[in-house]
């Protein structure tokens, strides 16, 4: 028999050219027009918030993932001595500069074992850009007006504890960025809930979003809030600043096949029937606030959101009920970040109750047979 | 004649890449010296052989057979010495099977009991279902199963509908489609005489919308028989699985395994099966050749190729002007489904359809990544199972949890696998979920 350096795999020997590089890569690029028409509303905040945010999320990626590969904690250790011992050598120059020499330091470090180690092909797909897509998020839900420390801890929170603690990408129950804005909310309320730029509600007592506003009952005439919220809102979170902008990339995922109609239809519709039901402004309520991203970008994770369609539903629809009495019968102005973490709560229970219904079993059939 | 063409929910679409051979003539391949005919090319019982070394055979010659109901007889390609009755590597089961290794001594002498049947109307339907047994053939879509099988439903599942599959659905394969074209009518008779041994009266044959020629030429051979028609189904990805194809033009779905299409009244058969069938009965000359498609980005000159079964890869990718670089995958079969190579040191047997030498750029070795739950696997599984917990649970040697989400329905089409964006080889996993169960089924 001839020598060859054929491959034999199990067939298919051909697939789609979509990966999850690919999928992450479509994120971004329909979170960025949001966030750049964001950025230009906030300037050099703004600014620093997403590319700290974004920089320490790709940074803890990294080194958890050096973490576990068996010689990963060795080069842990290196790379933490080094960024250590040479700021403390320049500390007299004052603790800010010495903080980002560490930082650059460590990055390098790892930057450099990272680069060794996608030459020995032992490991890919580091940046397979969901850290980005993490560290993105999460500066999306933070005001703009923050400490550089607060989307720093957050990122480090969202990628340590929001996932690579249950084992990385893939394995996490609760949406990443929205743990960590939980967690910041809990520990450092006063920044998360009052760094808004503008206030849209000049004539509202402090710097109240206009969902505080509604909820103190100080606000009438909503509709004429309308345009600027689904326009150019700088009252809000980084990326609230625009609806419509949000609402174009969540359309773009739609038809790019990245994420499907449910949890954003359903999420968004049952927030319209409760407001009316109540008798509130439905436009108002999907405007403003973090409805629109939420139910776009942060309830449409596939990590932590349900498989079928049907589940989907219940999902989309459970969201949009929570957000809404949160809203309206809860101390907090807001309800999406609660929402959606509540129902990724309820994501493994959601998929393990709603099957598919077998191909060549009918309905009545599947009701015998359970 | 512009109708919505019909559907099944769920499947991929796929790269077709049928463009470099689907406009040409099928040719006859060069008749091969030496032939090596395993006496296993089929769903059921091996044959025995009936000659040994240095018995002369004649084409047509029987030369191996089974007493078991499901198998079909195995028939010499060529006439001149066997050199050999031993094991050989066999293309669809990886492993060396016993197979029949003939010298050609180049005359193609036909064996004397090669004599046409008579007129289809003349035959009965025990008389065409014994030709077809005794002819060998098998399903030549790639499932190879007894097509004497087939036709021969117990009494108490009544058929009353005859599905022709022509949908050819995996990309590169065009041999089903030029078949269509140049022997429309030839195809016409197999399907009658098919039909005649099933005692069913209406049949249709089924043709993917993206060969609007293949779909007029049937639609002309089928012109003076009434009881026949011609139905454009959706080009998507598995469009030629015989449930989907019962499912998208009669909307029947099979029951799960062990459901059989004769469970919703329907049989289907294959477009070259039909044309076997036919040349069976008017030649008597049993399935010694089939068509076949040798292509790839690799190969010169692409070509569909009418070839004595037995000839080896080797010389059937020679003839097509060699290869252009180094392959990475040899494919018997379609890109979906086929079965990839580890020698090509392998025979064209009944069931390979086509001949497939991807390189590194048309194939994908990327390792796999983490499941990111997408969901992408179950809206594609035309099966509406949910590949990405049996892969994890599989994964887990959990499987008593695999067995929940039913692995036994999968007819690995590989369209989840194909659609991940994790590349995670799902059809392995629910291969050895199969496996697995099975096994302890089995135990028990």
């Amino acid at each position: 028999m001839a020598e060859n350096n054929l491959v034999v795999t199990v067939s298919p020997h051909v697939k789609s050219p979509g990966t999850t590089r690919s999928v992450m890569r479509w994120v971004i690029i329909a979170l960025a027009p949001a966030t750049l028409w964001a950025l230009a509303a906030f300037g050099t905040a703004g600014i620093s918030v997403v590319l700290i945010s974004v920089i320490t999320a790709l940074f803890c990626e990294v080194v958890w993932h050096n973490l576990r590969t068996s010689k990963g904690v060795a080069r842990t250790w290196l790379a933490l001595a080094l960024s250590l011992g040479v700021p403390a050598a320049g500390s007299a120059v004052g603790l800010g500069i010495a903080v980002a020499v560490a930082t650059v330091t460590f990055m390098a470090a790892f930057t450099f074992s990272e680069t060794a180690l996608e030459r020995r092909g032992e490991k890919r797909h580091v940046f397979d850009g969901s850290a980005a897509v993490t560290g993105l998020l999460f500066a999306l839900v933070l005001p703009p007006v923050v400490p550089w420390w607060i989307p720093f801890i957050g990122s480090f929170v969202a990628i340590s504890l929001g996932k690579e603690i249950f084992g990385g990408l893939g394995f996490n129950v609760f949406n990443p960025a929205l743990v960590a804005r939980a967690i910041l909310v809990l520990s450092w309320p006063v920044y998360l809930t009052k760094g808004w730029f503008k206030p849209l509600v000049a004539d509202a007592t402090s710097s109240a979003t206009p969902l505080t506003a509604i909820k103190e009952g100080t606000l009438a005439g909503l509709s004429r809030f309308y345009a600027p919220l689904f326009l150019n809102n700088p009252g809000g979170c980084i990326g609230e600043v625009s609806a419509a902008l949000l609402l174009a990339g969540g359309l773009l995922l739609i038809l790019a096949g990245i994420i499907t109609w449910e949890i954003p239809s359903t999420y968004l519709g049952t927030m319209v029937v409760v407001s009316l039901l109540v008798g509130q402004d439905p436009v108002f309520h999907l405007l403003a606030g973090g409805a629109m991203l939420g139910a776009l970008f942060m309830a449409t994770d596939y990590v932590t959101s349900p498989i079928t369609s049907k589940g989907k539903i219940v999902f989309g629809v459970g969201c949009g009920l929570i957000t809404m009495m949160l809203r309206l019968y809860s101390k907090s102005p807001e309800g999406v970040t609660s929402a959606i973490l509540f129902m990724n709560m309820l994501t493994p229970l959601i998929d393990r109750s709603l099957n598919p219904r077998p191909f060549g079993v009918s309905r009545a059939a599947k009701g015998v047979r359970k | 004649m512009e109708v919505q063409a019909k559907t099944f929910p769920g499947g991929v679409r796929v790269t077709h890449s049928k463009d470099r051979t689907e406009h040409l003539e099928i040719r006859k391949a060069i008749d091969p010296r030496t032939v090596v005919i395993p006496l296993h090319q089929h769903t059921g019982a091996p044959c025995d052989p009936l000659v040994k070394k240095g018995d002369r055979v004649l084409v047509g010659q029987k030369i191996g057979d089974s007493k078991s109901f499901v198998s079909a007889p195995i028939h010499a390609s060529v006439s001149g010495a066997v050199t050999a009755v031993e094991p050989r590597p066999h293309p669809a089961l990886l492993r060396s099977v016993m197979s029949v290794v003939i010298e050609s001594d180049g005359a193609f002498e036909v064996d004397p009991s090669v004599k046409p049947k008579g007129d289809l109307d003349s035959l009965s339907p025990e008389e065409i279902k014994q030709a077809i047994r005794e002819a060998g053939i098998v399903g030549l879509g790639g499932a190879a199963f007894p097509t004497s099988v087939k036709v021969s439903p117990p009494k108490e599942k009544p058929i009353d509908a005859f599905l022709l599959n022509g949908a050819e659905c995996e990309p590169y394969l065009t041999a089903d489609h030029r078949l269509m074209l140049e022997e429309p009518d030839l195809i016409v008779f197999g399907v009658r005489a098919l039909m005649k041994a099933i005692g069913v009266e209406k049949g249709i044959i089924c043709v993917e919308d993206n060969k609007p020629d293949a779909i007029d030429a049937m639609s002309r051979a089928v012109a003076d028989y009434p009881n026949l028609s011609v139905a454009a189904v959706r080009a998507k990805y598995p469009q030629g699985g015989e449930k989907q194809l019962i499912r998208a033009v009669l909307g029947r779905e099979v029951p799960p395994p062990p459901g059989l299409p004769m469970d919703v009244g329907v049989v289907v058969n294959n477009v070259g099966t039909a044309a076997a069938v036919a040349t069976a009965i008017r030649t008597g000359m049993p399935l010694v050749e089939r068509v076949l498609t040798v292509t790839g980005s690799l190969v010169k000159e692409p070509a569909n190729l009418r070839v004595r079964l037995g000839t080896s890869f080797n010389d059937l990718m020679d003839q097509c002007g060699g290869l252009t670089g180094e392959p990475v995958k040899i494919v018997a079969g379609g890109p979906m489904m086929g079965i990839a190579q580890y020698t090509t040191d392998v025979p064209a047997i009944k069931g390979t359809s086509g001949i497939l030498v991807l390189s590194e750029r048309d194939t994908v070795l990327e390792d796999a990544t983490n499941c990111i739950r997408c969901g992408r696997c179950v809206r594609a599984c035309p099966m509406f199972l949910q590949p990405l917990y049996i892969r994890m649970y599989a994964e887990a040697s959990r499987w008593d949890l695999v067995s929940r989400y039913s692995p036994a329905n999968c007819i690995e089409c590989g369209s989840c696998a194909y659609e991940c964006p994790a590349r995670l080889p799902l059809v392995q996993w629910i291969k050895i979920s199969k496996a697995e169960l099975a096994a302890k089924k089995g135990g028990r």
